[in-house]
């Protein structure tokens, strides 16, 4: 095996493989679909190998996120033009302009109620599914995969007052949706 | 600044993102404002039971696996062309293009009379697995999964019409299972053959079809190769392979699947 490729791999191994929890976490929650985050993490992966050698970043965890955002968007993309999945993009449109709907009393509620309330981690997985994408990326990176607000503005490419206000937007959905659920005794 | 611009900034403030100064001035106006503290104090309770419920997802080991599979076919691929250097074992289903097919050619004529005739055959054919394990492999590199998705065995067959010059069973085996991803057009020993694919449990199964080869010595009915299992089997003058990571049970149930399709939108395989 040539030097090259064994740097790359070994490179790959030390920098981009304990990332994979993160990779597939990210991409799970994107496409809402276990095969489909399985496929997109497996190109990214490719992608990583194949570009590995430009790393000079000493943030690989952005690095890789950022390619596995490129592939999901290949994958939605292919997945619209196949006719199937345009549901999210519909969405997105409808529940960012329900975002602004947030009732403000309903975030006055104590929050010492709220912190003491169990919750079932699958109810909240769902919850979050359910957020728009560009909301629900931004607080994936933010809450699960650890981002900064500078890393998560290089990786999607948004000014970083968007990734601040879509941030603020994406937990005040989520606490309406929590609160709902949680009045209706779905979640406890 | 007041409860209308405070905004997001609150955000910033329990995310630790704001500088010394605006953290400050964001403070003062929390101390002073009922309603915004109790809105910041209920993100801080947000954020931290969504960190207390670990909500991240464990990588899957059949993804490591596909991984691992996909970067020795990448590594062997990143190699230069007629490197003297030997391959890796592993790397043996990138074995592909012209200069090796060019050796097999070859073969068959200056060994006809041997008694090596039957061990060439032999070769022959777990290289013949070795390419459909390639084929396999090189699917899963997503990019290259499927050329026509859709679930819906109408949307899949005809789309290989004019494009390949058979028409592959597309059987609806949704009944036991097997979710139809899509299909896409591949390459076998340098013929063009019709790749299925399915899924089960999170296992991508390629069905490849195509025409009986000239010089195909015949993949046995089942191989073990590299850690894949392959079934092969004839059916409406085709050949059929299947190869997976999946239980090689499963590929026994996919075949019977094939040649008595069970499902109400089934349709007998083979027909054009």
């Amino acid at each position: 095996m040539g030097p090259d490729v064994d740097n790359r791999a070994q490179r790959f191994r030390d920098l981009i493989e304990p990332l994979l929890n993160d990779a597939y976490t990210f991409a799970r929650y994107l496409s809402r679909d276990a095969s489909a985050a399985e496929d997109i993490v497996q190109e990214a992966s490719l992608r990583a190998f194949r570009h590995v050698d430009s790393l000079r970043s000493h943030e690989p965890r952005a690095w890789l996120l950022k390619i596995v955002r490129n592939c999901f968007y290949s994958w939605r993309e292919k997945m619209v033009q196949a006719g199937l999945q345009s549901l999210d993009a519909n969405l997105s449109a409808d529940d960012a302009n329900r975002v602004e709907d947030v009732d403000q009393t309903e975030m006055d509620l104590d929050p010492q109620r709220i912190l003491e309330r169990t919750v079932k981690r699958d109810a909240v997985r769902e919850m979050i599914e359910e957020l728009p994408v560009q909301f629900r990326e931004a607080l994936v990176l933010r809450e699960m995969n650890d981002l900064s607000y500078r890393e998560i503005a290089e990786l999607t490419g948004m000014p970083i007052g968007t990734v601040m206000s879509r941030l603020a937007r994406a937990r005040d959905l989520l606490r309406k949706m929590w609160l709902e659920r949680a009045s209706a005794g779905v979640l406890l | 600044m007041n409860c209308s611009t405070v905004g997001s900034w609150v955000d910033a403030l329990l995310d630790g993102e704001l500088d010394p100064k605006n953290a400050a001035e964001v403070e003062a106006h929390l101390e002073a404002c009922t309603a915004c503290k109790q809105r910041y104090e209920a993100k801080r309770a947000l954020s931290s039971n969504m960190r207390r419920l670990d909500l991240g997802y464990t990588a899957p080991e059949s993804l490591r696996r596909r991984i691992t599979a996909g970067l020795e076919v990448a590594q062997a691929d990143s190699m230069e062309p007629g490197s003297t250097r030997p391959r890796p074992a592993s790397a043996a289903p990138a074995q592909r293009g012209p200069a090796r097919w060019f050796v097999l050619a070859g073969w068959p004529v200056a060994l006809a009379a041997s008694a090596l005739l039957a061990s060439v055959l032999l070769q022959q054919r777990s290289q013949e697995a070795d390419e459909v394990v390639a084929a396999h492999v090189r699917s899963l590199l997503a990019d290259h999964l499927n050329d026509v998705v859709s679930s819906s065995h109408h949307t899949v067959k005809p789309w290989f019409a004019g494009k390949i010059n058979f028409a592959p069973p597309v059987p609806d085996l949704s009944s036991q299972g097997f979710e139809l991803v899509g299909g896409r057009l591949d390459y076998l020993e340098h013929q063009q053959v019709a790749a299925l694919v399915y899924r089960k449990h999170g296992h991508i199964i390629n069905v490849l079809a195509s025409l009986p080869g000239r010089d195909t010595a015949g993949l046995p009915q089942t191989a073990r190769v590299q850690g894949y299992s392959l079934r092969s089997w004839k059916q409406a003058g085709l050949n059929l392979v299947a190869v997976s990571d999946i239980d090689p049970v499963e590929l026994a149930n996919l075949e019977q699947g094939f040649e008595k399709p069970v499902a109400a939108g089934g349709e007998p395989p083979g027909n054009p």
